[in-house]
């Protein structure tokens, strides 16, 4: 480990708010890259799913 | 071989098989992503010039890398699609284009957030920002073109034809750029380029490259199941997976 | 009947595209007025001094741009370029002599006004030569890139916003050796590196952009 104090871990040398918000952005879009055709998928399936049901 | 590729084109066959595929590499690579977040967060030592911000180049670099190497993977979905017509191809490239524009986002928006410390501003018109806010531009071209067409299967391949002219213009826009930024000599930027980078600060970036490719990876996939089972939704097959669900 | 020739072929589709522009002669003046009335635009947003040569090469760009979505449009409404397609003749040749046309329409009356605005502008004389030549070469390829753009969209009712979206990205690198051979004349060194370049672009894309456009309008066609 680099740093000495969580402080630092989130102070950074002054560049915290910079480092984190870059990863903050880049993980948030990586999570809905991930979750959303995952949640297409499985809307699709019940979707299909009530509809093989009712036809 | 030939087997494998008609194997490939058969949608229930490659739709487990992605699902197999990506049952352990998604948790892999979010397990991954969190081992060289940390790693390039808090074990490596802070560059001498640029301090604890270069620590952004992990996640930025990355999505560069991928994003531009994400358009030659949907090029070449798109050729396979104009040439032999096959579906696959059409849908792979479908799949690709979001997913690369969104990196390329990523690599946008982290590129500033760098830039302001480092160069003391959010956007530089230097060439490879400029580049890369032209390659946005031509993955959301291609993603309007598609989307455009009512029919599928021709707005695929319209797409897959703009995309080619793309993959040729890319390094021509890009030496371009180049050259028109060399022309606007810069006073006060000065590059980390050049330097060679040390190892201790190359492994996690390695590490990062590759989480990014695998994570390009897992969104093709997921991408292409979606858009199979709703293109297949009339086809028996998508009926049983459905009914056993 | 005999069977055409390659070169006579052309030779009619050209002439027949001519008759139909020259039918209605106020289409060979919407490029220029554009030109002019957009580079009007620019003293009005920055002050009357514009001291930058980029911007008639920008405003070249858009008028271009502008033209380019109908390059088709016409033909494919009223089925000539189902005809076309049909015809054993290349395809290859066929996209040429429309875009040459469509060039002679927008390009070559722009790069013969240039001087015009050049002076406009406050160009320095050395610069009008490079500016002409430029414009001539660069509206080539701007036209061949345009034509693409127009063949993969023709069929689309929305087809006109669609164009510029997808088609701008590509016009960069005109734009930088375009404006780079004018702004090296102004500075008073050699406009020949840049202009060689833009050379080199428009012969590949002579040589390639048609191949792309014959694709573009068959997939256009099939709809």
């Amino acid at each position: 480990m680099y740093f000495e104090s969580l402080y630092e871990v989130f102070f950074m040398g002054g560049h915290g708010t910079y480092v984190w918000s870059a990863y903050l952005f880049t993980s948030s879009v990586i999570l809905i890259m991930v979750w959303l055709p995952m949640a297409r998928l499985r809307r699709s399936i019940k979707r299909l799913a009530s509809k093989f049901k009712a036809g | 071989m030939w087997k494998f590729f008609h194997k490939l084109g058969s949608p229930p066959w490659f739709y487990s098989i992605a699902g197999a595929i990506l049952r352990w590499l998604v948790p892999i690579t979010l397990f991954l992503l969190i081992v060289g977040y940390a790693w390039g967060l808090l074990f490596t030592a802070p560059d001498f010039r640029q301090g604890n911000s270069y620590r952004i180049m992990y996640v930025h670099v990355p999505a560069a890398v991928v994003a531009l190497a994400g358009y030659y993977v949907m090029a070449l979905a798109g050729a396979i699609c104009i040439i032999w017509n096959m579906k696959m191809a059409e849908i792979a490239m479908r799949a690709t284009a979001p997913v690369g524009a969104l990196l390329t986002l990523i690599a946008l928006v982290t590129g500033g957030i760098w830039g302001k410390p480092t160069w003391g501003a959010w956007w530089v018109w230097d060439a490879r920002t400029t580049s890369m806010l032209i390659l946005l531009f031509l993955y959301i071209g291609v993603i309007v073109l598609y989307e455009a067409y009512e029919d599928k299967s021709g707005g695929s391949r319209a797409a897959g034809i703009l995309a080619l002219v793309g993959t040729v213009n890319i390094p021509i826009i890009y030496k371009s750029v180049d050259w028109w930024y060399s022309l606007h000599q810069p006073a006060s930027i000065t590059f980390t380029g050049g330097s060679a980078i040390e190892s201790s600060m190359l492994y996690p970036l390695l590490l990062m490259i590759t989480v990014f490719y695998s994570l390009f990876t897992c969104c093709v996939l997921a991408n292409m199941r979606v858009s199979l089972i709703k293109r297949e939704s009339r086809s028996s097959w998508v009926r049983t997976l459905v009914e056993e669900d | 009947m005999r069977e055409l020739g390659m070169l006579e072929y052309l030779q009619r589709i050209v002439r027949r595209q001519f008759i139909l522009a020259f039918r209605v002669p106020s289409e060979f003046a919407i490029p220029i007025s554009f030109f002019i009335m957009v580079l009007a635009l620019f003293p009005l947003g920055f002050g009357p001094v514009v001291k930058n040569s980029g911007v008639i090469w920008i405003v070249a760009l858009l008028a271009s741009l502008l033209s380019s979505d109908r390059i088709f449009k016409q033909d494919y409404d009223d089925g000539t370029l189902d005809q076309l397609l049909m015809s054993p003749q290349s395809l290859f040749g066929s996209s040429l002599a429309y875009i040459f046309v469509h060039w002679s329409q927008t390009g070559l009356p722009l790069a013969l006004i240039s001087p015009l605005v050049a002076i406009m502008f406050d160009l320095p004389g050395s610069a009008i030569l490079p500016l002409v030549v430029s414009l001539l070469i660069g509206t080539v390829v701007l036209s061949l890139i345009g034509a693409i753009g127009a063949a993969l969209t023709v069929g689309l009712r929305k087809g006109g916003a669609l164009v510029s979206l997808i088609i701008l990205p590509l016009y960069v690198p005109v734009l930088i050796f375009g404006k780079a051979s004018v702004e090296a004349a102004i500075q008073g060194s050699f406009f020949s590196p840049p202009l060689a370049l833009l050379t080199a672009l428009a012969c590949g894309a002579v040589a390639f952009a048609p191949f792309a456009i014959g694709a573009g309008l068959r997939i256009s066609m099939e709809i």
